[in-house]
């Protein structure tokens, strides 16, 4: 009996061992919920570099600071003028893209290792891509990067070989873009219907390039609407052009099922990118918002409930000066894969308006604890160099 | 109700949305493997107060293996979908109920140690005997049929709960978060019960060693 006693009582700690070592574990399960990529300022070249901030530790390393030709002044190279990174789905694998040497339609990939020493550093070198679209991360399928190399012509990148493929596409496929979908999943798109004025949006076949249409949008999207959509491509959210005000829409299976008004005008809001929140009641974005009076412009994350509760802001960043139409592009937030941070770097809107544009303390990277009910804001200062990259050159 | 279940997960779940299931567009509180977890703990919950199956030999070494089976979905060595990894949750659910009901079994069958027979009380306990009173015809068998229906049960739960939440809509989203829910409480039901246990035990050793020894 004693023996049968102490046999129960040790698998029952086996079995609470192995509970507690699998909710331990499940709490950290995506490495890049602890590392941030953000845009920063390396003071010694004043260039734009991309760093890591480890949560955990607050501390912020530069991971990666390139320079490219500078044609207008030969003595010296310049950081690239924008840049975009993005960990990869496997947590260990930082993937950047940024502009090649200036007057120049190149395009610059490199796949930095994190955590792993001895393994290699990948530049890949793209002579013509005109359809770089920096306010989107890459399109990932696996290994493989697909991004527009002309209107009409999909490339395809291998990471790991360098091996390219080209998709030219048919005459009638126009005003053609990819998508990516979250943990370099696969690879949507947005099309021009062929027979119609609306927009088709679909699935691309990593592999075939084969158009899988999901679908068609025939409703009519506001001028500087975000797309929303979530990662089985069932469901998307916009802004409609409506009278008198804008009303964002989310569609499911190409149907409307919900519509609401902003209480807005779209030219006084103008919205960076946007997501589906993670339990699929609202949607979060990234705006600039202009106004008449001072401050002229601010910067901040709403939240969208789609139901009839009130729109949210947060404001993290005013400035008294009238923005650049670049300002929302270069406000792009990043959600943790747990849905419960929000963070955004303000480097770019610093090199703005040569460096007076926002105040110097408002250079930094803002992080929002969404599960916070006031939304509270952790700031952590980028230094500014003594000589500011000029976007504008 | 899912957004207290949404906070109530939060605190032993990840909750990554890109490995959620969304039956009629409700994001589950917990994450696939979770699901499979919670509510296969909570099935195993059911089928232990209907069955009683005998927790011996066999029937012990399989839920081992149901434990040691996490290893390898666990940390991703092998590769897997949302439905493994729901029923990968599955199983371990059950093997972690079976192992944390293993020291309070005995106990609930013998109505001294805690004064009553949680599993023969409610309607959990006239269903318990509906179902042992079945199975009881068959004497015959033995100990078997019960082992076969619990058996039965297991494989129901590894293919029913990803598929229900794969093609399942809203109801569905609802009946799963209440499961896992259930699965859950009984966890925490049965880790308090051997708390508990380890408590009453600690007393009586304490109590044995306080007492003077008697000299003949």
């Amino acid at each position: 009996m004693k023996t049968e006693t102490k046999r129960n009582t040790a698998l029952a700690l086996v079995g609470l061992t192995g509970l507690s070592i699998y909710i331990l574990a499940c709490t950290s399960f995506s490495p890049d919920d602890t590392k941030v990529l953000y845009p920063t300022l390396d003071v010694p070249s004043g260039g734009i570099g991309i760093a890591v901030y480890d949560r955990e530790t607050g501390v912020s390393d530069l991971a990666f600071l390139p320079m490219v030709t500078n044609h207008s002044n030969t003595n010296r190279l310049v950081p690239p003028k924008v840049m975009r990174s993005q960990w990869m789905a496997d947590g260990q694998r930082i993937l950047i893209a940024c502009s090649g040497s200036q007057d120049s339609d190149g395009l610059i990939l490199a796949v930095k290792p994190w955590n792993a020493p001895h393994a290699p550093l990948r530049l890949f070198d793209l002579p013509e891509i005109e359809g770089w679209d920096m306010s989107r991360p890459l399109c990932v399928a696996g290994d493989r990067v697909f991004l527009m190399e002309s209107k009409q012509q999909i490339l395809r990148l291998d990471l790991k070989t360098g091996e390219m493929a080209r998709h030219p596409l048919e005459a009638g496929e126009s005003e053609f873009s990819l998508l990516p979908v979250p943990n370099d999943s696969g690879v949507f798109y947005m099309a021009k219907q062929t027979n119609g004025p609306g927009m088709v949006f679909g699935r691309l076949n990593p592999d075939n390039f084969a158009l899988g249409p999901l679908s068609t949008i025939t409703n009519e999207m506001a001028g500087d609407s975000f797309f929303a959509y979530d990662a089985a491509g069932k469901r998307c959210a916009f802004l409609e052009k409506a009278d008198p005000l804008p009303q964002v829409i989310v569609l499911e299976d190409g149907k409307p099922v919900f519509r609401r008004s902003l209480g807005t005008n779209s030219d006084e809001v103008t919205f960076a990118n946007a997501v589906f929140s993670k339990r699929g009641d609202s949607l979060l974005a990234g705006f600039q918002r202009e106004r008449h009076e001072q401050p002229r412009v601010t910067y901040g994350l709403m939240e969208i409930p789609l139901n009839n509760q009130p729109v949210r802001e947060k404001v993290l960043i005013s400035s008294d000066r009238s923005p650049d139409d670049a300002g929302p592009f270069y406000f792009q937030f990043g959600f943790s894969h747990d849905g419960k941070t929000a963070a955004v770097a303000s480097t770019y809107l610093a090199c703005m308006k040569d460096g007076e544009f926002i105040k110097p303390g408002d250079c930094a990277l803002f992080f929002i604890d969404l599960s916070d009910s006031n939304w509270k804001v952790t700031t952590v200062p980028i230094a500014l160099p003594a000589h500011l990259p000029d976007l504008d050159r | 109700m899912l957004e207290i279940l949404h906070h109530l997960f939060g605190a032993v779940c990840g909750q990554d949305p890109d490995h959620t299931w969304a039956p009629g567009g409700l994001l589950l509180p917990c994450c696939q493997r979770c699901l499979g977890l919670y509510a296969g703990a909570g099935i195993a919950a059911l089928l232990h107060l209907w069955f009683r199956p005998q927790l011996t030999g066999r029937f012990l070494e399989a839920h081992g293996g149901f434990l040691l089976l996490m290893a390898p979905f666990g940390f991703h060595w092998l590769p897997q979908g949302p439905v493994l990894r729901t029923i990968s949750g599955v199983l371990f659910g059950f093997g972690t109920f079976a192992y944390l009901w293993l020291p309070l079994s005995g106990r609930f069958a013998d109505p001294g140690a805690f004064g009553m027979r949680i599993g023969q009380i409610g309607l959990i306990g006239r269903i318990g005997r509906m179902g042992r009173r079945r199975f009881a015809k068959r004497e015959t068998f033995g100990m078997r049929p019960r082992l076969m229906a619990y058996s039965i049960g297991l494989a129901a739960a590894a293919v029913l709960v990803p598929l229900l939440a794969a093609l399942g809509g809203r109801g569905i989203a609802y009946a799963l978060s209440g499961l896992a829910f259930f699965g859950l409480a009984a966890l925490a039901a049965v880790i308090c019960g051997n708390f508990a246990l380890a408590l009453h035990g600690a007393v009586q050793l304490l109590r044995r060693r306080s007492q003077p020894r008697h000299q003949e």
